[in-house]
């Protein structure tokens, strides 16, 4: 895994992205910091720059994740990472470190603001800390899944295109969850579809029809006897769903300086089922 | 060293191997001989572990390469078909790596091994540079130097040779040569002289399947039911040919040349036995003396041409035609050239005749 990191810390050094980062990155927070803060006066820097530069993961996100196994497979490196004694998980852990390790370098320029800042006024240090631990957190479940779409494709304008997309959705998702429509049956109906899909799903996987019947009656099975047993599920039930999916929602929390155990555990599992997801998709590949 | 059982790999409906089976000794170099698209650097890449079988086993020094990859890897040094490098590190950078990789971390261990390693295939004087300035057969020698790191017993090379000038070729054949004497080798090849030259023993591939295998020469023959004696007799072209006619052992001739009162023979003959006392005998009764006479088996070519199902005069007629092809577009090409030129400048039209030789 040392191998991985180091080589990766490498070559974001030896390429342009590092730089490129953390140039958007201070650029970004600076104007923040200075209009605002020092400008204006106000002290709270959790609340004011990181709130406001999360949009900066849009960008942030496709460049440090999009070459970490495109670029691989573009170049057949992979054939020699994949027969290296060396364990997939320790591959995949080893890059999406390497790549966290920006984000937490980057976090330390906020620190050093926050000093400059408490020079002429009173910070709320415990809102600082915070908030660098929500943003790091928000930034690392992104990470997490940029790096998982970079593990699909072979093409790093595809892969970060795809990125892009993706965490651009992810930061509309508040907004999405007011606008769908609140009644019941929308929900059977999206759980319905989903039911479908994943049946499909395991069609195209195994080609055999009776898993396929199965896992669709099951999963009609599981919503009509919940249907019946807890109809309030259903209520409200799309926007329910989307929220599970929202990684800003929780952010929020840790820039008014609430340290919540269980945003914490979201995050981190969020991160873990996204290296899950590209573990098996490297795993995945050898059987194609 | 290498035990390889019923491996099957199905994409999709595509069967690309199907069904393959061998084993290796230690200390061997085999060669893994097929034409292309045969699935050779398929099977390399299940031996290694880089894809999976559909079925089948492989197993590595005793380890499973799917139940315990890490300890079969480790035994490996694996040259792929297009040699892995990593374009924006020098060599010592990409090497250095390598070790990591292999998990040889002891900063003296590292040092020595890749001094070794980059003494073995000469590019010593090229540690400092980076690998996408190389050239390259240099890139190819970097991609073997990767695989030697960490003294694997085990080599697997992919097309090794692919792409180098023919002196580096005989370079990296010698080094492979000199590299069996320590380890295993696995090296696969569409260049039938290649595999004549290095291996101790062949496997013939074709459409997935292994349709041979033993070494270079019994191959050659098993594979022949008769054998060429190419000669020269000093007489006429008919004394010669009478003698040829009654001969028993002779099924058929072509003479090839008559010159000065020599007649050069190709004869085809009837057994497999080394007829060539009996054919000395037989011209010496009618006062023919022989210049010269060596008998010729049949080549590892013809056995490959055989076995995949081509024909050798098929194959040449065949390139033949392809490169008369090529001639006649390359001739239309340039009278075309000519021609323009010829109208806009008529004082080219002696250079352009110059370039014409």
């Amino acid at each position: 895994m040392k191998a991985i990191y180091l080589k990766e810390m490498r070559s974001y050094f030896h390429s342009l992205a590092a730089y490129i980062y953390f140039a958007l990155f201070i650029a970004a927070t600076g104007v923040y910091f200075s209009v605002i803060c020092m400008s204006y006066g106000y002290t709270d820097y959790a609340q004011y720059v990181f709130s406001n530069s999360t949009i900066l993961y849009i960008v942030i996100v496709p460049i440090l994740t999009m070459r970490l196994f495109a670029e691989e497979k573009k170049q057949r490196t992979d054939q020699l990472l994949y027969t290296s004694p060396i364990r997939s998980g320790s591959i995949v852990f080893g890059k999406y470190l390497a790549s966290v390790t920006l984000l937490a370098i980057s976090m330390l320029v906020s620190i050093i603001e926050a000093g400059v800042l408490s020079m002429f006024g009173n910070v709320n240090w415990k809102t600082v800390l915070t908030g660098c631990l929500g943003y790091f957190l928000l930034g690392a479940c992104l990470m997490a899944v940029g790096m998982f779409v970079s593990s699909l494709t072979d093409n790093q304008m595809i892969a970060a295109a795809l990125s892009f997309a993706v965490v651009l959705f992810c930061m509309l998702l508040p907004n999405i969850s007011n606008v769908v429509p609140g009644r019941a049956r929308y929900t059977y109906i999206v759980c319905v579809l989903a039911v479908i899909l994943i049946a499909w799903f395991f069609y195209d996987e195994t080609k055999n029809v009776k898993i396929t019947a199965g896992v669709g009656v099951a999963g009609i099975a599981i919503i009509a006897i919940l249907s019946k047993v807890k109809p309030a599920l259903f209520d409200n039930g799309l926007s329910k769903i989307i929220d599970w999916f929202s990684v800003l929602d929780r952010f929020n929390d840790f820039c008014s300086g609430i340290l919540n155990a269980s945003s914490i555990i979201y995050y981190v599992s969020f991160i873990a089922v996204f290296l899950f997801l590209t573990m098996q998709g490297i795993e995945k590949r050898r059987w194609n | 060293m290498i035990e390889v059982k019923n491996l099957v790999k199905d994409y999709g409906k595509h069967h690309a191997v199907k069904d393959i089976s061998f084993s290796v000794p230690d200390g061997q170099i085999v060669g893994l001989l097929g034409p292309n698209g045969a699935g050779k650097s398929t099977t390399m890449n299940i031996m290694t572990g880089y894809i999976s079988a559909t079925s089948g086993e492989v197993k590595i020094g005793g380890y499973d390469i799917l139940e315990q990859p890490i300890q079969a890897k480790k035994l490996i040094g694996y040259l792929p078909e297009i040699p892995p490098l990593y374009e924006d590190m020098t060599v010592a950078e990409y090497l250095n790596f390598i070790c990591d990789l292999k998990g040889i971390r002891k900063k003296t261990e590292k040092e020595s091994s890749i001094n070794e390693v980059t003494e073995a295939v000469k590019i010593s004087d090229m540690k400092g540079r980076l690998i996408k300035n190389l050239s390259k057969g240099y890139k190819q020698r970097v991609g073997l130097a990767q695989a030697l790191i960490g003294n694997p017993p085990l080599l697997i090379l992919d097309e090794p040779t692919v792409g180098l000038d023919p002196n580096q070729i005989i370079e990296i054949r010698a080094l492979i040569k000199s590299l069996g004497q320590k380890h295993t080798i696995i090296l696969s090849s569409h260049i039938l002289s290649e595999v004549n030259a290095i291996c101790d023993y062949v496997l013939i591939i074709d459409k997935g399947t292994l349709v041979a295998e033993d070494t270079p020469e019994h191959l050659s023959e098993d594979f022949s039911d008769t054998d060429n004696i190419n000669m020269s007799v000093k007489g006429s072209r008919e004394q010669v040919e009478e003698v040829l006619k009654v001969s028993e052992y002779i099924r058929d001739y072509k003479i090839i040349d008559e010159k000065d009162g020599i007649v050069d023979v190709q004869a085809k003959t009837a057994t497999k036995e080394d007829i060539r006392d009996n054919l000395f005998f037989e011209f010496a009764e009618e006062k023919l003396p022989i210049i010269k006479m060596e008998r010729e088996s049949l080549s590892l070519e013809d056995v490959f041409l055989k076995l995949t199902g081509q024909d050798v005069e098929e194959v040449e007629s065949e390139a033949k035609k392809a490169s008369e092809q090529i001639e006649k577009q390359g001739h239309h090409g340039f009278s075309f050239k000519r021609k323009k030129k010829a109208d806009s400048k008529g004082t080219e039209q002696a250079e352009t005749a110059e370039e014409d030789k």
